[in-house]
């Protein structure tokens, strides 16, 4: 990884900021930004509805993006719904499933509101059940494995969190939920822009995630399994997702189209695809390593000065560093790292709010890297860190 | 709360500028309200702000802690700040508006809202020497020439300077006053010559000299009626004639220096009771520096009249 021109890729590193907030959304690399600047100024037209070239374009363009999307995870073109982000994605399966009082649903204790609301509205309006399993510094299998049950309906779990960087136990979950008859739902917003993944060899049946978290522009991708999708009603509906209608019925369209309601975010999908490509170039292993490299030595430097959610081992967390300086409000150090050497980090419940609740904490410090973060950007966070543990 | 209360008078302000201070002094004031309140503030304000000032002194590691650690405290001493110094404003406003200087009227300090001092201006002698000012009271040695009626019961008295063009910029007011307060003010003007300035001894010499023809007013007036007119000894002779005065009498006055020392006498007596330069007005133990506008004059005026009242 040639870091030096990776960053000559992100202009808006010129101005000297630190970037670490990845997590919550990524920066945009020159070859997305011309992708999304080409389909404004080359083809602004709308996709698969137009017969004149320019609309014709269009249609091509989102296509060859929905091939490399569903290749990108090893996926079958037709399972990939464009959405406008992973919460979309995840609602986009709670309503078009439709769940039945008495029909559970589990969860892991360590959601984003994005894949925790979607389910309480299923309780409070049709009277399906939660379940809740834990997941502090590792996901409870045992606990999980119990709680697994002929009413479990769907398993719905954040493949990596947001909150701490910890991945559950994919394999062993999809393995578990499927002997036992349940659908398998991954927010995968925080593993898809971080490691390789394959839909078809890992077995999940949805998958959400988003292409801002990506080097994309703000989209998501809902990847289901064909013939689920098939089975599916469309979640919002109008042009573009029927065959044909009559004033009192209408004729749904195939899956991904009926999905796909109204004009879409062309740019968006055809820019996500370049972000992808430029991923595939740079080597998802090579991200990878790189991010576990800059939370090593953040790690090292800052364990027992700091207060870190998660494991200690770095390898557990990828790209997430989450902490606490003694009882310091955690906007407070945001903010002061903002001012003293503009280190962009997210501080709050992160939208996990339920678990910060349930741990009676107000919250913590993200720092979240990505490629073209450098070991010098690590250490200059970490000697503010220090001064701040130190001197506060 | 003390971070509210400092943020909603300076963001109000701000905002007076620039849109973005309007929604942060909104913010000032929901959290300063809730906080009354006794609830929490949400908008997190006082965080920012602790956060963008503590976050700016992180170069020096332990200052940024220090004002971290004791933040509440630094408000406190920042709120008492901005009250004075809010006080002091509206002070200086009031002065100005009154007296025509911020700091009040015996001041001939800058004043921002008379940058080039027009109200303040005074001709200072190189001769003055601080000497330990005593009350009006002390006004003892001599007297003036009194403008106005007689049986006037306040009198202002004047220290001026016939070569000071402050002086001379002072006397339609000082008409303005006698023709207000006919019968009620009277003027009695002491000589305070300028050294520095040409002809200025010269000149209160020469009015006292008229005086012994009856003429110090008509004399008086001319001197100020013509400024710069005065470039040779004939020309106070000059003068005379125009004043309808015998030419030779005051010749013969004036050349024989007669009145030299009583000039000088007003002078030390100036000096004596704290005057720095020209015009200096007393009305009692009220003091006005500079040709202030008639409003100073009046203020004064009618509270040092209204004390003669309540004494009667």
């Amino acid at each position: 990884m040639n870091l030096e021109e990776i960053r000559k890729d992100f202009p808006v590193l010129e101005k000297g900021i630190i970037y670490l907030d990845s997590a919550c959304m990524s920066l945009r690399p020159l070859p997305v930004i011309n992708k999304i600047r080409e389909y404004y100024e080359q083809y602004p037209a709308c996709g698969g509805r137009s017969q004149y070239s320019l609309g014709k374009k269009v249609t091509e363009e989102v296509e060859k993006s929905r091939k490399e999307i569903a290749e990108f995870i090893s996926a079958k073109e037709k399972e990939i719904i464009f959405t406008k982000n992973t919460t979309e994605g995840i609602n986009l399966v709670a309503h078009s499933l439709g769940f039945r009082p008495g029909e559970e649903i589990i969860i892991s204790g360590k959601e984003h509101n994005s894949n925790l609301l979607p389910w309480l509205k299923q309780k409070e309006e049709h009277g399906a059940i939660l379940q809740v399993i834990p997941f502090d510094q590792e996901f409870n299998l045992e606990e999980f494995q119990k709680k697994l049950s002929r009413k479990t309906r769907l398993v719905s779990v954040v493949y990596t969190s947001n909150l701490d960087g910890t991945s559950i136990p994919i394999n062993e979950v999809i393995k578990l939920a499927h002997e036992n008859g349940s659908l398998v739902l991954l927010d995968g917003a925080q593993a898809v822009p971080h490691q390789k993944i394959n839909a078809k060899k890992m077995g999940a049946d949805f998958l959400a995630f988003s292409g801002h978290k990506m080097l994309g522009p703000s989209s998501g991708v809902l990847y289901g399994r064909e013939e689920l999708l098939r089975q599916m009603k469309p979640f919002i509906v109008g042009g573009g997702t029927v065959k044909d209608s009559h004033y009192h019925s209408a004729e749904w369209d195939e899956s991904p189209a009926k999905f796909e309601a109204g004009l879409q975010d062309y740019a968006g999908v055809i820019g996500l695809a370049e972000a992808i490509k430029y991923l595939k170039k740079i080597g998802l292993d090579e991200i990878h390593e790189h991010e576990i490299l800059l939370n090593k030595m953040m790690t090292e430097r800052l364990s027992g000065k700091v207060k870190l959610l998660g494991p200690l081992a770095a390898e557990k967390r990828g790209g997430i560093f989450s902490f606490n300086i003694k009882e310091l409000d955690p906007h407070l150090i945001a903010g002061v790292l903002d001012k003293s050497k503009k280190i962009a980090v997210r501080s709050g419940a992160h939208c996990v709010h339920s678990w910060f609740n349930q741990h009676h904490l107000k919250g913590s410090v993200r720092a979240s890297f990505y490629l073209y973060n450098t070991m010098e950007e690590a250490k200059i966070f970490c000697e503010e860190v220090e001064k701040i543990a130190q001197h506060f | 709360m003390v971070l509210c209360i400092v943020a909603l008078p300076v963001f109000l302000l701000l905002s007076l500028f620039s849109v973005k201070y309007r929604r942060l002094t909104k913010e000032a004031w929901h959290c300063l309200s809730r906080t009354v309140m006794l609830r929490k503030c949400e908008s997190g304000l006082d965080t920012r702000i602790k956060a963008e000032v503590t976050g700016s002194l992180m170069s020096w590691p332990k200052i940024a802690g220090f004002t971290y650690r004791y933040f509440t405290i630094l408000s406190w001493l920042f709120l008492i700040l901005l009250t004075a110094s809010f006080i002091l404003s509206a002070q200086g406003v009031y002065n100005y508006w009154q007296y025509g200087n911020c700091n009040g009227p015996d001041s001939t300090g800058f004043c921002v809202f008379d940058p080039l001092g027009e109200n303040s201006k005074i001709s200072t002698s190189q001769s003055c020497e601080l000497v330990e000012k005593e009350p009006i009271t002390a006004l003892t040695n001599t007297t003036g020439f009194t403008f106005g009626e007689p049986t006037a019961e306040l009198t202002i008295i004047e220290f001026g300077c016939y070569s000071c063009p402050y002086t001379l910029h002072a006397q339609p007011v000082i008409q303005e006053v006698l023709e207000k307060y006919k019968g009620q003010v009277k003027l009695e003007f002491r000589h305070f010559p300028i050294t520095t300035h040409p002809w200025a001894k010269e000149s209160a010499e020469a009015a006292e000299c008229a005086q012994d023809q009856g003429k110090f007013a008509e004399y008086h007036q001319l001197l100020f009626a013509e400024p710069g007119t005065i470039k040779s000894e004939e020309d106070f002779f000059n003068l005379a004639e125009k004043a309808g005065m015998d030419r030779g009498k005051l010749k013969e006055c004036y050349l024989s220096q007669k009145y030299t020392s009583l000039v000088e006498a007003d002078f030390q007596e100036g000096l004596k009771v704290g005057v720095q330069g020209t015009p200096t007005f007393f009305i009692n133990n009220q003091t006005i520096v500079g040709p202030k506008p008639f409003k100073t004059f009046k203020k004064v005026i009618e509270e040092e009249l209204d004390k003669i009242t309540k004494t009667r």
